[in-house]
């Protein structure tokens, strides 16, 4: 008998067990439930109303307009008025009106806690396992069963570990970490697994770039993922006004993992996703992207304050070149408003960047900014599938925001190690 | 167990390789159609005559990884409105495993799905965890859902089994 991983400590909690074995089907009680204005508006119309239940805690149900938000077109007005209609008629306490993208406001506003089950509408509510909180994409149907019971169903994954060793050379972050190990263990190489990802170089990160380690899981196919949480944990907790009322939870030293894998960082080059896979990856010093048209700094993965400070160390009292549009959106109005104050943005503006919505944008394929036929860019966001930022013949490279303020001023990818001071 | 009988479905097979996209099932164009209009494009993205050659009751068989790609909750949403009695694969994707049962569409995972020969008439039980195939003549074993699932599968999909259990209560 092994011991238990931390998954299946929260899983086992949240239904009410004593333990859950591996291949369980278990009902678990969720500590939080997003949906958005993507995946949800017409299910909560015809589906919701047909129930006739009332919501079970609308102090855990959160409901951001953040895909479609401001719309450029048609269709997006539309699911935009039912979305507002929708948290207007139930006098929803945490409706989200293009305040931020919805995992960057599920975690600075307190809705994720350590050792809980976060559900949403959406594949990279992973983000919560950077709190040790486990994050479950769902579906938009089963989403209107979760806000009715406030229970769904789990079957308990297998955990695979992944650690990174050593020390972390400076320009590089947890874009590169994640991007590493997406070329060796491939898309889809954790599929239905939970990713716990720990060693000095992760738990060196600040609690921010940690999620994007967490944010990336889904693109491993992963169902969920989890950071141990520490001294750097709670701190963040704090800031979002989560002062108890928590548990984390760790894996036992003899539970079992599926696989393990470890990585040293220690001469680690920034890394860059190629076109037009996540695990298309290469250093940036073997990457010619040619000229660039567009550098974007924005994504629930890449405009985070701790995103936005490593662009901003690169391109202060520089400028963007003529070929290429930075744009930026902070991933919500909490980190525009601190990087306004502190000084971070304001360089970054001046470089050249132009200032976006703090809602998904050009990730989502929406908003303003997207890229036409023929056009290469570079994003801090975390998918460059064929279409994905506009045009289907557009090309995307994925890097930290480092690397995509470096080939702003550069043209085309380039290397941020050249431009730390 | 008394619902296992009321539980299994008879039809033939359509069998369908590894790593069937959500794309494949439900071309994106056809995302925004009511869901009986659904019907008349699943599968268009590999099988464009599936659509008008499927009968009631008839299960889908996939190899690794079926319904991989987008989480889009279109494509299971064909398959039932198709009336497809039940997807049998070696492993599925999980947002679409999860779409599927929250639509009331039975999906059995069988590693062994593999041996099934397109066109052999299927017996597929999903509570007994058991697909017999009475063309080939033998049984295959495939990964039981529970009953409180399987629960949810027979009352049409969880809007309806939460309608169910609320108005019991």
């Amino acid at each position: 008998m092994y011991g238990q991983t931390a998954a299946q400590k929260i899983i086992a909690r949240s239904s009410g067990r004593e333990s859950v074995g591996i291949g369980e089907i278990v009902w678990a009680k969720v500590d939080a439930q997003l949906m958005h204005d993507n995946q949800g508006p017409y299910r909560m119309g015809k589906d919701f109303e047909s129930l006739g239940l009332p919501i079970w805690d609308k102090n855990k149900f959160v409901l951001s307009a953040d895909h479609h938000n401001p719309p450029t077109k048609d269709p997006q007005t539309k699911v935009l008025n039912i979305t507002r209609a929708f948290a207007k008629e139930q006098e929803l306490p945490h409706f989200f009106d293009g305040e931020g993208i919805c995992h960057i406001l599920m975690a600075e506003r307190g809705f994720v806690r350590p050792g809980g089950i976060i559900t949403g509408t959406d594949s990279h509510t992973t983000n919560a396992g950077a709190l040790g909180a486990m994050g479950v994409a769902v579906g938009p149907t089963e989403s209107i069963g979760i806000i009715t019971t406030g229970e769904v169903w789990l079957r308990v994954p297998e955990t695979i570990r992944i650690n990174f060793n050593g020390k972390r050379p400076p320009g590089i972050w947890g874009k590169d970490l994640v991007l590493i190990a997406l070329k060796d263990i491939g898309l889809n190489g954790a599929d239905y697994q939970v990713i716990e990802w720990g060693g000095e170089a992760v738990m060196s990160l600040s609690v921010e770039d940690r999620m994007t380690l967490t944010n990336m899981s889904t693109e491993f196919a992963a169902k969920s993922t989890l950071v141990e949480v520490d001294e750097k944990t709670e701190a963040y907790l704090r800031e979002a006004g989560v002062e108890e009322g928590w548990e984390a939870q760790s894996s036992d030293p003899d539970a079992a993992y599926a696989a393990c894998h470890e990585y040293d960082v220690s001469n680690l080059s920034p890394q860059i996703a190629c076109p037009h896979r996540m695990d298309n990856v290469f250093p940036v010093e073997e990457v010619d992207s040619g000229p660039i048209q567009r550098a974007h700094i924005g994504s629930c993965t890449g405009a985070k304050i701790a995103d936005l400070r490593a662009a901003a160390s690169v391109i202060k009292g520089r400028k963007t070149d003529i070929g290429v549009q930075l744009l930026i959106a902070p991933a919500s109005k909490v980190i525009m408003n601190k990087a306004w104050e502190e000084g971070t943005l304001g360089p970054i503006i001046e470089a050249g960047g132009v200032l976006l919505p703090t809602t998904c944008g050009i990730c989502a394929g929406t908003g303003l900014g997207q890229l036409g036929p023929g056009e290469v860019g570079i994003s801090s966001a975390n998918r460059n599938y064929k279409g994905r930022m506009g045009s289907i013949d557009a090309s995307i490279y994925l890097g930290s925001a480092a690397t995509v303020a470096a080939s702003a001023i550069m043209g085309k990818v380039a290397d941020p190690r050249e431009f730390l001071s | 167990m008394s619902g296992a009988a009321a539980g299994a479905i008879e039809g033939n097979a359509w069998v369908f390789g590894d790593n069937i996209d959500t794309g494949f099932i439900m071309p994106g164009a056809f995302g925004s159609l009511p869901d009986e209009e659904l019907a008349h494009h699943v599968m268009s993205g590999i099988d464009p005559e599936f659509a008008g050659k499927v009968q009631p009751g008839d299960i889908v068989v996939g190899g690794k990884m079926f319904g991989c790609g987008s989480s889009r909750e279109t494509a299971p949403r064909g398959l039932k409105f198709a009336r497809v009695g039940a997807i049998v694969a070696q492993s599925f994707a999980r947002t679409f495993f999860r779409n599927a049962i929250s639509i009331g569409l039975p999906v059995l995972i069988c590693p062994e799905a593999g041996v099934i020969e397109p066109g052999d008439r299927l017996r597929a039980d999903p509570i007994a965890g058991e697909i017999e195939n009475l063309t080939q003549g033998n049984l295959l074993r495939s990964e039981s859902l529970p009953d409180h699932l399987m629960e949810m599968v027979r009352a049409g999909g969880l809007v309806p089994y939460l309608r169910e259990r609320h108005q019991k209560q």
